[in-house]
């Protein structure tokens, strides 16, 4: 699946998945971490997009899993209380996917805190797959002055994702 | 309200589009805008992780040709060179055949590990190959 296809297919339901997420949770915050779990599992999908027929029916489902799973997860923290807890070991995360969206959650944060102008080529650029001529055309910028744009983006996310 | 689990289960998938097309829940202004960065974040890091996997192909292809290039440099000299002269043409004769039998051991042990070294650099390659070949599909 393009890029183009998936934005159009899947990224222009964000809205209504948000309000799903939003009745089943209660709460905007969780909602908008469920949103983006989801998202982040699309994206690692995108190969499997294809064949999905109804994608606001495949996202709905998707979506519901992962409102359950946080519930289920919010629950075993309120009951176990700190004495239940096991004692922590050496051995690594046993949900390596956990530490990724971790990494992913920071990156984005990163991300969104960009100078708008960087932010809008980066994402062209690596979302959209779009090449330096497609994004000087959207954006009347030389593709020189995309380049310094999008070394400034790139330079600006290590320091701040460094920290 | 959060709903239980049991609710969720309940509800059917209608319900759900239902909700999902009631405008009466507000949605946070720029959330499209964020979900642009978190799916842009997943991108860069993707691209990270299939960079980091070509430098190790790379590097597991560089130790197998350091690590035949050494072998044959220790072992040819000491295979070509005998270590005497000899007076009777016999014992000359039989130097010679027992160095060819080394050198052509220590060739063809020099040959497996450079087939070795070349499927391990091939399967990743391919991989990377395919993943290449489906991004230019997609284009």
């Amino acid at each position: 699946m393009t890029a183009e296809t998936f934005n159009k297919e899947y990224l222009a339901l964000g809205a209504q998945l948000f309000r799903v997420a939003a009745s089943l949770l209660g709460n905007e915050d969780d909602a908008e971490d469920a949103l983006q779990d989801l998202y982040i599992r699309l994206w690692r999908r995108t190969e499997v997009l294809d064949s999905v027929r109804n994608p606001l029916a495949y996202s709905i489902t998707l979506l519901r899993n992962i409102c359950i799973d946080r519930i289920r997860i919010a629950g075993r923290m309120r009951t176990e209380g700190i004495d239940d807890c096991p004692a922590p070991d050496a051995s690594p995360l046993p949900d390596k996917d956990l530490e990724d969206r971790e990494k992913i959650r920071q990156v984005s944060a990163a991300i969104a805190a960009l100078p708008e102008d960087q932010r809008r080529v980066l994402e062209m650029k690596v979302l959209d797959g779009m090449s330096y001529k497609e994004i000087s055309a959207a954006t009347g910028k030389s593709c020189v002055n995309l380049r310094v744009l999008l070394s400034k983006a790139r330079a600006n996310l290590r320091k701040k994702t460094r920290r | 309200m959060r709903k239980s689990i049991r609710e969720i289960e309940e509800l059917g998938f209608d319900r759900l589009e239902s909700i999902a097309s009631d405008e009466s829940i507000r949605v946070p202004e720029g959330l499209e805008d964020r979900l642009r960065s978190t799916l842009t974040a997943a991108a860069l890091g993707s691209a990270a992780k299939s960079r980091s996997r070509g430098k190790k192909v790379f590097r597991t292809a560089a130790l197998t040709l350091s690590a035949a290039a050494i072998a044959a440099a220790v072992a040819v000299p000491r295979a070509i060179y005998p270590r005497d002269t000899f007076s009777d043409p016999r014992l000359a004769i039989a130097e010679v055949q027992r160095t060819l039998l080394s050198v052509g051991s220590k060739l063809d042990k020099g040959l497996s590990i450079a087939r070795k070294g070349d499927d391990s650099v091939r399967k990743p390659l391919r991989q990377l190959q395919e993943i290449n070949d489906r991004l230019t599909q997609k284009d």
